[in-house]
């Protein structure tokens, strides 16, 4: 379908949503994502994340349906919202992320300046001994780092998949961290 | 059937059992909604602190008289512009925007010219006062710009937020202009004109804070 009839197709659905036609309205709705899958698949690659932030572009564009006017192109409006929110979640997601960092960093800074003195060359643990050592942690928290550290997930997104909330992730992650800084100290 | 697509669907679904009839919303009604609310809270304060004895002497003056003008021009074009930011696209016209700035340049023109042909500066001893005044003057149309524009969906809440106090800012000016007596420029530069800086950024602030949707 071309960008022109696209548009003067998604504007008369507007049209007809906006006089309260439900039908429209969920084809329009359902045009909209088929649209908007490819931009955000360019910018995320989770597909989970994908249909989360499609979603979220939906609601929004219900929540902001009284300012589109029909007689403008419906592609320039739908992708302002669209980037509006996409922005909104990478935003959030990288805060999450970097908060994350942080706390990770001050646990292997807290590690790293009491033993300064160490060659790194002759480390006693190497990668295949730290999977190991997070395999043989209690509880959750093997699935937790796993999650966190090998599948890129944030403590949010941890929590939700496995039905902890955000804090008791974080919490149970820390103690991890400090469970594995003292073996690799040699505790 | 992938799950996520399931989702969305009935998310869709859902959506769409919530749909009403409801109208666009245009820039011309927001604008003159505000204007007429703003018009008659200005009356009602000057009303109140009373014109400036030397008026109808001043509008004789050319400069004055292009001084007022320009600041209404830029009341209008702010408040055009901040309504314009309140729609996601922008209405597709952003190069009405353009109008904001420009404004702003003309203003700042008039104000050097004035500086230019003023012969003896006499700066009243107040200063905090007019601050205080511009401010009242301001309060009400600011928050009635917010109310009608937080009905809105803005993708640029900050920018918004300030260009709208802005054009409360500006009408607050040009109301204290034709109330107080006082024609010193470096009085007006320091205490009518340079705290809209100050006003546009605590407005940037309470675009992001109450501007979401």
């Amino acid at each position: 379908m071309k960008a022109d009839t696209k548009n003067d197709v998604c504007a008369d659905l507007m049209r007809l949503a906006m006089a309260g036609d439900s039908r429209a309205y969920s084809k329009l709705l359902a045009e909209s994502a088929r649209i908007l899958r490819p931009y955000i698949s360019k910018r995320l690659n989770n597909k989970q994340d994908i249909e989360d932030v499609v979603q979220e572009i939906l609601l929004s564009i219900h929540k902001a349906r009284h300012t589109y006017d029909s007689n403008r192109p419906y592609s320039p409006w739908l992708y302002a919202i669209a980037h509006f929110r996409l922005q909104d979640f990478l935003r959030k997601h990288y805060n999450d992320n970097l908060r994350f960092a942080e706390e990770l960093n001050e646990e292997k800074l807290g590690g790293a300046e009491n033993n300064l003195a160490d060659n790194v060359t002759e480390s006693q643990f190497d990668y295949e001994s730290v999977v190991n050592e997070i395999n043989n942690l209690s509880g959750k928290q093997p699935m937790i780092l796993h999650l966190m550290h090998f599948e890129g997930h944030t403590a949010k997104e941890v929590g939700k998949k496995i039905g902890m909330n955000e804090s008791a992730v974080k919490v149970a992650a820390h103690r991890a961290y400090k469970i594995l800084k003292k073996k690799i100290n040699g505790q | 059937m992938d799950n996520n697509l399931h989702n969305t669907e009935q998310f869709i679904e859902a959506l769409s059992k919530e749909i009403k009839p409801s109208k666009t919303t245009k820039v011309l009604p927001i604008f003159l909604r505000w204007l007429s609310v703003c018009v008659v809270y200005i009356v009602v304060m000057l009303y109140i602190f009373g014109l400036r004895s030397d008026l109808s002497l001043k509008f004789s003056e050319p400069l004055f008289v292009a001084e007022i003008t320009i600041l209404a021009l830029m009341v209008v074009a702010m408040a055009v512009g901040a309504t314009i930011l309140s729609f996601p696209d922008m209405l597709q016209k952003k190069w009405i925007l353009l109008f904001t700035p420009i404004s702003v340049v003309a203003f700042i023109i008039t104000l050097f010219l004035a500086y230019l042909g003023s012969t003896s500066e006499v700066s009243p001893l107040h200063g905090i006062e007019c601050l205080l005044c511009i401010s009242m003057f301001s309060l009400l149309p600011a928050v009635w710009l917010f109310i009608l524009l937080k009905k809105q969906a803005s993708t640029h809440q900050q920018l918004l937020g300030s260009v709208a106090m802005l054009a409360a800012t500006s009408l607050g000016a040009l109301s204290l202009r034709l109330s107080e007596k006082t024609d010193s420029v470096t009085h007006l530069l320091l205490w009518h004109y340079l705290p809209m800086i100050g006003f546009a950024l605590l407005g940037a602030w309470l675009g992001k804070k109450f501007l979401k949707w």
